[in-house]
């Protein structure tokens, strides 16, 4: 998956109307709640076979971090 | 896990009741103050619409022994024919005794047939299902009326944004009889108490009883507030995003190994039936799975919520009648939530008595809240024996 096709996607799966950058940080989202963790959960699993602990999704910063695990 | 074959247990019949009050998601989540774009978001993430939930004081065994009058009359059960009655439930009438001989009575059951309860959530149905197969099976019972429901919306408030706009009431009967020459079911059960408190009721029980003056009762009343969300020690507590990631890394591992057991693949199975936690588990869980759309029986939970206990049989009422046309089909059923605890069962059901969901009508002679305190204050004042 490219890096522009990770944030959309990701966009998509946060349900957010506004596009993405890297660079922006996750709590700063007005979307990043509970439901778009276990839905960034569910498509960690789905799209990279990749499990996101609870404790562990705490530790992503910026959506950068996501897309750096992603690629890991 | 836990592992087992019938080779001699039918499901018969299914029958549902739902009470009559709804919710609509979006109407109550705009009272909370939310904005049309965060509910728009919240109903296309969680796939709730409306839910029903009690009123007053009517109970799980309220609605389980309607649903299970209905089966007897549609199957034609006579209620000496029946040896044993397994109630799974979570929100009991009382303390003791277990609902399942409030329900015995209700029903007009003898005195031969067994009565108990199991305390069991989400993965309830299916371990309902195992007991009351497991009773058939050995030969201590011909027949077996399976009761399983809850009223989890007694378990919550309004202003408990987590839990309020999640779960819907629903009680459910199921007969499970002898029968020589039904394919085997296969099923799988299991638990890990480490996650106990990632769904639980902190307060009421004996580890932190209600207490016995309205001092003691104080701190369990209390509200408590954090990010917005009111909740106290005697509703439900949930840590979804843990319960979530139990759900996506514990659950699909155990059905892939109970397929494994029962030498089947997932090509081979008709429909899935997942619990109806939401839309996001529902559809995470097929995924990974590799379940197409098209085979997971969803959307229950659209209309009536998160029934917990009550949500397999709900599916399958739901959409039985419309697919239990021809020959026998494959079904998966799995079940996972509070303990934490999970089953999954691979049945093969042909056309059986598996009516459409009813509402539940209250009868003549309930007795609401005010009618009963009245009753026993009688009692223990001595006045009724007089």
């Amino acid at each position: 998956m490219t890096r522009e096709k990770f944030l959309k996607k990701f966009q998509d799966v946060l349900q957010r109307i506004e596009p993405l950058s890297m660079e922006a940080a996750l709590d700063d989202l007005e979307e990043w709640d509970s439901l778009s963790m276990m839905a960034t959960a569910a498509f960690f699993k789905t799209d990279f076979q990749k499990e996101i602990s609870p404790d562990s999704m705490k530790e992503f910063v910026r959506v950068q971090d996501l897309w750096t695990f992603a690629q890991n | 896990m836990s592992y087992a074959i019938f080779s001699h247990t039918a499901i018969s019949g299914i029958s549902v009741v739902v009470p009559p009050k709804e919710i609509d998601f979006a109407t109550e989540a705009l009272s909370l103050g939310n904005n049309a774009h965060k509910i728009r978001r919240m109903q296309s993430m969680t796939g709730f619409g409306t839910r029903r939930v009690v009123e007053g004081n009517v109970t799980a065994s309220d609605l389980s022994a309607q649903a299970a009058a209905h089966l007897m009359e549609r199957l034609e059960i006579a209620p000496a024919s029946l040896d044993a009655l397994v109630f799974v439930v979570q929100n009991p009438d009382y303390f003791c005794p277990a609902s399942a001989c409030i329900i015995h009575k209700r029903l007009a059951l003898p005195p031969s047939c067994l009565a108990f309860d199991i305390n069991q959530g989400c993965s309830g149905y299916v371990y309902g299902l195992y007991v009351a197969s497991s009773l058939v099976e050995s030969g201590a019972c011909k027949r077996v009326l399976l009761c399983a429901g809850d009223t989890p919306s007694r378990m919550t408030t309004p202003d408990n944004r987590i839990t309020a706009p999640i779960f819907g009431d629903a009680g459910s009967a199921t007969l499970v009889e002898y029968s020589d020459g039904v394919a085997p079911s296969y099923y799988s059960l299991g638990a890990d108490g480490s996650g106990a408190e990632m769904i639980i009721i902190p307060g009421g029980g004996a580890r932190m009883p209600v207490g016995k003056t309205l001092t003691e009762c104080a701190p369990l009343l209390e509200r408590h507030t954090n990010m917005g969300n009111a909740a106290n020690l005697l509703e439900t507590y949930m840590d979804g995003l843990k319960v979530f990631n139990f759900t996506l890394q514990v659950v699909p591992r155990h059905i892939q190994e109970l397929l494994a057991q029962a030498g089947v693949s997932v090509d081979a199975i008709d429909h899935f039936i997942p619990h109806q936690a939401n839309k996001q588990i529902v559809e995470s869980l097929a995924s990974v799975l590799g379940f197409p759309p098209e085979k997971t029986l969803s959307q229950t939970f659209s209309r009536y919520g998160n029934q917990t206990i009550a949500s397999l049989p709900s599916v399958m009422c739901d959409v039985l009648p419309m697919v239990l046309t021809g020959p026998k089909k494959r079904f998966l059923l799995s079940g996972f939530g509070v303990g934490l605890s999970w089953g999954s069962c691979l049945l093969e059901l042909g056309d059986m008595g598996c009516a459409r969901i009813d509402t539940y009508e209250k009868p003549q002679d309930f007795e609401d809240r005010d009618a009963v305190i009245a009753r026993w204050t009688a009692k223990l004042q001595g006045i009724e024996d007089q």
